[in-house]
Parts: structure tokens; sequence; C-alpha cells
């Protein structure tokens, strides 16, 4: 109960509206009462599920892409709670398919197939994804050819990750101006730098490769101890503190200068977050 | 002196804290009061190795070892400190005030330390 004694509803009373709204084909109803939902429960998995679903529907109907950018926000909130739901998985390998980031949707296939090997819709969208991914190697290879004819030199084909990484990297610029940051690091998952800014003090050799060893020591930790997904870190030393950052598909690493405010650092970490999921 | 029980279960009755423990660096369980819902052993284990690993990365730049980790992830906290010669972890759910239970933790990290660090 409310201060004012008003019952809070559950999740179960808006999926029932919006699931009357959505059998009418009554989207924008459908979509308002999921807003509604999500006010009050921002952390349901079934109305963040639903209101994915929703969106997608809208795609359906409408054919609007811009659909599907909330429907993949809402999928990987989602994702983050549940790593492992199925839907949710399912639906947002369908939209990276759909926006060409062949390696997300890999991800996202072999999250449900590491569960369910001979799951029928899972496999199904996997022999897409091959077909899609050879078609586009095909078309990269005949551009790269005649790029090479064209200059005489060779070129390589384009990675599909570049363009996440190109994303992370031009929305660092938040963290400029930002008091106490002595460098930044992006590290994609395997320990590769990506980007490294050093804005003070000499470069710090061999952090890529040790940050992401903490990233992963820390996801396995809170895993067990049932917190859920792994969003941060901050190491406290003697010579500065060490924020480990999440960014979905690396890591964030700032080392800053011993006594900065963290707060300000959190926030300005907070808007980075925010603008790379939308 | 109070012992590591006491003091672990009186840090556990402040709200927002799970659970909590006391381990040495190699991830043997010194005392726990984790309650039947956690493995004591296993967390003990996955510390050892986010202390490790830390460890080697705070090496690796040539900063001094580390004093304390604070992970923030989707449903809670989970803070690791280094007491010299264990590690004390205190796991958090989502209404923990932070602040305060820091400051909590400061003083049960001292409390312990009088019984972890002798010989």
């Amino acid at each position: 109960m409310t201060p004012d004694n008003v019952p809070i509803p559950n999740a179960a009373e808006y999926l029932d509206r919006i699931r009357a709204l959505r059998d009418k084909n009554d989207h924008k109803g459908a979509l308002e009462e999921c807003h509604s939902g999500l006010e009050v429960l921002p952390g349901s998995p079934d109305l963040l599920l639903v209101y994915g679903e929703v969106r997608m529907d809208m795609f359906n109907l409408t054919k609007n892409t811009e659909h599907l950018k909330p429907a993949l926000i809402s999928f990987e909130k989602l994702l983050r709670i549940s790593p492992r739901h199925y839907m949710g998985n399912l639906l947002a390998a369908r939209i990276y398919l759909k926006g060409k980031a062949y390696t997300r949707a890999e991800e996202k296939l072999a999250s449900i197939l590491q569960i369910s090997p001979n799951d029928p819709r899972a496999l199904e969208l996997k022999t897409a994804l091959q077909k899609a991914k050879s078609q586009a190697r095909e078309v990269a290879a005949e551009v790269a050819d005649e790029e090479v004819v064209a200059r005489g030199g060779t070129e390589p084909i384009p990675d599909t990750k570049n363009e996440e990484h190109e994303n992370l990297i031009n929305r660092l610029s938040i963290f400029s101006r930002l008091d106490g940051v002595r460098s930044l690091h992006l590290v994609d998952l395997s320990g590769t730098d990506i980007k490294s800014v050093v804005k003070s003090g000499k470069p710090l050799q061999g952090l890529s490769a040790h940050a992401v060893e903490i990233f992963k020591a820390s996801a396995q930790c809170t895993r067990n101890a049932s917190l859920g997904n792994f969003q941060r870190g901050v190491i406290l030393t003697p010579d500065g503190d060490i924020m480990f950052v999440n960014v979905f598909y690396a890591a964030l690493v700032l080392v800053l200068e011993p006594g900065t405010d963290i707060k300000a650092v959190e926030s300005r970490v907070n808007r980075y977050v925010e603008t790379i999921v939308g | 002196m109070i012992s590591i029980k006491v003091i672990l279960e009186k840090l556990n009755r402040r709200a927002g804290v799970v659970g909590s423990l006391v381990c040495s660096h190699d991830g043997m369980v010194v005392e726990s009061a984790l309650g039947d819902r956690f493995d004591g052993e296993a967390l003990a284990a996955l510390a050892s190795s986010v202390d490790m690993a830390i460890g080697n990365g705070c090496k690796a730049i040539e900063f001094h070892r580390y004093t304390r980790y604070q992970i923030t992830s989707s449903s809670g906290n989970l803070i690791l400190t280094d007491l010299g010669k264990s590690l004390f972890v205190v796991i958090l759910d989502a209404s923990a005030d932070l602040p305060q239970i820091n400051v909590e933790i400061f003083q049960a990290s001292n409390e312990i330390k009088k019984h972890v660090n002798i010989g």
C-alpha cells in the first residue's frame, strides 16, 4: 500500500489489460498501458518483454524502423535482469539480425542454444543469420575487390564489430572536461584495446588484459551472490581509484587521480551508458 | 574480544545487508554469516579470484594494493575489503544505504583485523 492507501497494481494486472488491447489491435492503447506499467514497475521482466513485443507489433504493422530501437532497448534491459530469458534473447536476436549486427545476434542465439541446443526457433534464426552473413561477406568481398583494383593495394574486409566500437568511442567525449580522470580505456571482452585516452601521467601499459580479468571475475561473483548482472566496479587504492563499467560489448575503464569526486564521475558514466542504449 | 561471527552477525542486522563473509586470499572461508541462500565456499573462491585479478592489475600499472572494491550490479552491491591477511566480503541488496553501510563496514573491518592479523 502506498502512503495514501492506494494499492500498487502488480504486473499481472497491467499484462491482462495490455493483452486485451493487443487482442483488439489497439497497439497505441497497449503501448500507453506498457508505459504506465513500466513507470510503476520499471524492473518487471514481463512488462519489459511485452513493451518490446508491442513495439515489434507496431513495426510489423507500419514497417517504421523507429519502433525497433525502443524494442531492442527494452529487451536488453530485460536481459540484464534475466540474461537467459528465452523470448528476450530470441526477439533481440531478430532485431540485431535485421540491423545487420550479426555478432550480437549470434550472441543472443548462443544464449538460447546453450540451454536448448535443438530449439527450432533459434535454429531457424541461426540458419537465416548464417545466410545473411554469407551474403554480406560476398558483397564485402566484391566491394573490396573493386577497391583493390581501383587503388592497386589491399584492403581488409570490414569487421562487423567496428560499428559498435565506433559508437562507444564517439561517446567518450562525454568525459572531456571532467576533473580527476587520468586515463580512459575501452577494452573489448577479449582484452584488446579499442581506444585509450591518456589525459595525464604516463600511459598505463598492460591494463587492458587485467581489466577484462577483473571484469569477468566480478561478473561471476555477482551472479553467484544472486545480485544479477555486473554493472560497474570501483577499486580504491592509495594511488587513485579505478572504475570498471559494463558497456554491453566492452568494458570502460577509468583511472582516476586520488581524491577525485566519484559521484561526479558516476554521473558522467550514467550519461555515457544512457547514450549508448539510446 | 568479540568473535568474527558476532561482528558479521551484527553487520548483517543492518538494513540492506544480505550476508557477509571473511575468507583468506586463497579462497578458504575463515568465518561466514551468509545464511542458507548462498554457498560460502563458492563465494569465497570467487572473491579470491577477484582479489587476485585486482592484485595483478594494480601491480601491472604500478599501483599499490587496493583497499576496497565496490561492485554494483542490477540487484545490489558487493563490497570486497582487503584486511591484509584476509578478505571481507559483504553482500548488499538494492535497499542498502551505501554511505552509511560503508562506515559500518569500515568499523567492522577494523574489528575483524584484530582477529585475522594476529600472528
